[in-house]
């Protein structure tokens, strides 16, 4: 397959461009004891095709043409090494990524118990992954109905169980009511609605079809990784239907699904000992934009670190959680503060959160606090340095939202933001949802 | 100061991995030199956990009994300082903290990018200088309390806590770490103290550091920096167990609102190891999970056709004081699950394992070996666990490639059926007006 290395300056990964819409990604580096490749394969979201295409991982986890049982496929990855498989979807963004992938103790590190040369290895590697991807098992030309069908159950099952982790749950939930319906806000797995009205056949169609014509990116990190470079330079990409000249565009439609106008609020009730509150703060700034940074910083006072406003307050001055924090979602341009508390606490955690918000609009914000949130952010993302996982989502998420390319120079950015900066953005920050899991009944009603 | 004069120098030739040891004024002292990292990590572990509800002071040699949760309670207060709140002066000098209490340990960390010798300075002040007010004492209870419940509606937490509940009739293992909502009422600033005052010494302590910094300068700031805290030479207190008898309780069934019911099996281990010989027994009873209940299994090709679970969950712990192994899964038919997990152990104890099946896991423990350099804490816990039982990280890399399958088979004895309870958390079935769909 032709090549091209780019190496663009500003991108701590090698690329080289294998045509048809494939990117290799690649970071030769010694540090690490394992080499990671995952192969991306990126979609624009399809509300009708988003249920089946996020069977298509676990369908793949259970067979492939040369290793055609889940067991075949265990022995195999114990046989390297204790290699651990990827396959999942997931949303970046409004795009929908089909990830598989394996991480392998890197072969130099093998001595000699390694059966074989670092190329075998690797080779072997690559292969399978692809092989996930591409050359699934299949019965006359679908995947075998049983397996589908104990696929989808699990599915259903994992989708369902989400709610055994309540603050996440409450999460999603929230993102769910903020999205109201709007395709580019549903999750990867769609709605478990349309997973029962899919079915082997199509399922399979329609992922062949779509790997015909999107967007792909390989990423390989770690010791070794040129090897998996030399090792594509002769492999022959095979897809079961050819790429399609005309592949998905999935810079189209990149804006977030509309925030609500007033506050939105929401209640769901599941017996438990706490209730989950989780507010979702619109603040107009979104990746991408040049007051990104100090969106991060709003994040970073409000919950995003111990030193807090929201766990000095609610936890350590009023004693009213155990958690209590914000995340950032920058494609929507939200800061969710999430509290686990007593039910009866809901109204005066609300205020709390709320009362913080107000403080910083008004630039109640230390020197202190600017400054250790600085560092604090700094260290979160120069550390990213330090982990696979975290590189390769960076990366992938900057393809497909743009932004600002590599962690270090996102710091810089970091470091040139103000308090005045802080306080305009935390000026547009604006209370858009409210839900919450409540945890005791008889407080309903 | 007093610098052990033996130092240790733990190295693995293929791995390029060193690491070193010495003892500083009774703390003992590891490096890990990481080259490349960004992220300078260190961690000091006490050896003081949950466990550790009654023991004999070396100053009344009477026995003392305190709340069930005390160390848990006490982690979190080693944050408070007369002069504020610990964490934002980590967050001042640009570092992330936290701790965490265990059964047997209390651990208290840091990462950085910068001012690492500033924020090793305050984690020996955080760990070393206690200061407790019955003010905040008081106030901290409601955030325990906050805590417990956050795990109480975890089903899987509240199904592991509850099988040890049963498994072990006396020990305190049995008991959650965090205590109940009831227990940490009883702590006191003064119990506090009387806890820190036993447990928090230099020879119950190990100081384990790891980043891309040299290890001599950083041994000698360690030395420096405990050098100034000014310990007296100290030794922890006789810890008090009660008699664990071999017997288990009932199994327990568990109504939670979960969408699919969890089953958990756990096996008690009345046969006592210490040293290498536990070390041994470990990798052993780790290794027969794997083969029974392991992806590549048997047993997990037919349960997962028939579409009754799709992973199984496995552990062996074990500690010179007691030892369990447990089986979990998420499945829609925990009772015939139940009936295949124990039939899988009959067969193994009839047949044996495939000598491949053993050679194949033999190198996916070899590779995850190899793995676990990529994560520092992982390898300082391990290490400062291991050196309490004579044995090191790089000792246990070894014994894996030493392993063999008469090892293997002497650790079936620990999955006796007569020694085992299971847990099961199901819905009530009640219909309720429950979330809305996703």
């Amino acid at each position: 397959m032709q090549s091209t290395t780019t190496g663009k300056p500003d991108d701590i990964f090698k690329t080289a461009e294998l045509g048809h819409g494939i990117t290799l990604h690649y970071l030769p580096e010694t540090k690490w004891k394992a080499l990671s490749i995952d192969v991306f394969c990126k979609i624009p979201a399809m509300a009708d095709k988003l249920a089946a295409l996020s069977l298509v991982p676990r369908l793949a986890a259970r067979g492939t043409e040369a290793l055609p049982t889940v067991q075949d496929i265990s022995r195999f990855l114990e046989d390297m090494y204790g290699a651990v498989m990827s396959a999942d979807a997931r949303k970046v963004g409004p795009i929908q990524v089909i990830r598989f992938g394996i991480d392998i103790p890197s072969p130099s590190h093998l001595g000699q118990d390694t059966s074989g040369s670092y190329s075998s290895l690797v080779s072997r590697a690559f292969s399978f992954v692809w092989d996930l991807a591409t050359r699934p098992k299949l019965r006359d030309g679908a995947y075998p109905q049983e397996v589908f069908e104990v696929e989808r159950d699990e599915h259903r099952r994992a989708i369902i169980g989400l709610i055994n982790n309540r603050p996440y749950y409450a999460t999603i939930r929230l993102l769910h009511e903020i999205s109201q319906g709007d395709p580019r806000g549903l999750p990867a797995w769609g709605t478990l609605a349309d997973l029962e009205t899919v079915n082997s056949r199509d399922t399979w169609n329609t992922w062949k079809q779509v790997l015909s014509q999107c967007p792909i990116s390989i990423y390989v990190i770690g010791d070794c990784a040129e090897e998996v470079v030399r090792f594509l330079s002769n492999y022959e990409l095979w897809f079961p239907y050819d790429r399609s000249e005309q592949l998905m565009d999935i810079s189209k439609e990149v804006d977030p699904p509309p925030v609500p106008e007033g506050v939105l609020r929401a209640v769901d009730f599941l017996p438990g000992e706490q209730t989950v509150q989780c507010m979702a703060f619109g603040t107009g700034i979104r990746e991408g934009t040049p007051e990104l940074p100090a969106m991060l910083f709003c994040d970073g006072i409000l919950g995003g670190f111990p030193h807090s406003k929201l766990f000095t307050v609610v936890r350590e001055q009023h004693g009213l959680a155990y958690f209590s924090d914000t995340s950032s979602n920058t494609w929507r341009g939200l800061i969710i503060a999430t509290s686990g508390i007593s039910d009866a606490d809901r109204e005066e955690v609300e205020r709390l959160v709320v009362g913080q918000v107000e403080a910083m609009k008004k630039g109640d914000i230390s020197d202190k606090e600017m400054e250790s949130t600085r560092m604090g952010l700094v260290r979160r993302l120069m550390t990213e340095g330090d982990s696979q996982t975290a590189l390769v989502m960076r990366s992938l998420s900057r393809e497909i939202l743009g932004g600002i390319a590599t962690p270090q120079a996102l710091a810089d950015a970091i470091l040139t933001v103000t308090k005045e900066d802080v306080v305009k953005v935390a000026s547009q920050m604006e209370l858009k949802a409210v839900y919450t899991l409540r945890a005791k009944e008889d407080a309903i009603g | 100061m007093q610098l052990d004069k033996q130092r240790t120098i733990l190295r693995h030739d293929i791995l390029k991995e060193e690491i070193h040891g010495t003892v500083i004024d009774g703390i003992k002292v590891f490096v890990l030199p990481k080259r490349g990292f960004r992220r300078k990590y260190a961690e000091i572990s006490v050896r003081y956990g949950s466990n550790d509800n009654a023991f004999i002071p070396n100053d009344t040699g009477e026995q003392v009994n305190v709340p069930p949760g005390i160390a848990h309670f006490l982690e979190h207060k080693m944050f408070e300082k007369q002069w504020g709140e610990a964490f934002s002066a980590f967050a001042g000098l640009g570092a992330s903290a936290n701790a965490y209490t265990a059964n047997n340990y209390t651990s208290y960390l840091f990462w950085t990018l910068e001012n690492f010798p500033k924020a090793l300075e305050l984690l020996m002040e955080v760990v070393f200088s206690p200061y407790f007010t019955d003010e905040s004492v008081e106030k901290e209870k409601s955030i325990i309390a906050q805590e417990i419940r956050m795990y109480q509606d975890q089903p899987g937490s509240r199904l592991f806590k509850e099988t040890l509940s049963s498994l072990f009739l006396r020990h305190p293992v049995r008991l959650d770490i965090a205590g109940t909502e009831d227990s940490i009422q009883q702590v006191t600033k003064e119990l506090l103290y009387l806890c820190h005052t036993n447990f928090y010494c230099s020879a119950n302590t190990s100081l384990y550091m790891a980043g891309d910094f040299d290890r001599e300068e950083a041994l000698t700031l360690a030395a420096e920096i405990i050098a100034r805290r000014d310990l007296k030479p100290c030794q922890p207190p006789a810890r008090i167990r009660p008699e664990e008898p071999e017997e288990v309780g009932d199994n327990v069934r568990i109504t939670m609102p979960v969408p699919t019911p969890l089953l958990q099996i756990g096996w008690k281990d009345v046969n006592r190891k210490d040293g290498r010989e536990l070390l041994l027994r470990e990798a052993s009873v780790n290794m027969l999970l794997e083969l029974m209940f392991g992806r590549s299994s048997s047993l997990f090709r037919r349960v997962n056709e028939e579409g009754l679970a799709d992973r199984f969950s496995f552990s062996y712990e074990g500690w010179p004081d007691y030892g369990f192994a447990g089986v979990g899964v998420e499945t829609t038919d925990p009772d015939k699950l139940m009936g295949m997990v124990f039939d899988e152990v009959d067969r193994v104890k009839r047949s044996g394992v495939d000598s491949k099946d053993f050679e194949r896991l033999k190198r996916t423990l070899l590779g995850r070996f190899i793995t676990v350099f990529d994560s520092f804490d992982t390898v300082g816990q391990l290490q400062m666990r291991l050196s309490d039982i004579g044995e090191d990280v790089f000792s246990y890399g070894s014994m894996i490639k030493e392993l063999d399958l008469d090892a293997i088979m002497s650790g079936l004895d620990c999955l006796d059926g007569r020694r085992s309870v299971a847990t099961i958390i199901a819905d009530d079935g009640k219909r309720r007006s429950g979330p809305s769909s996703l």
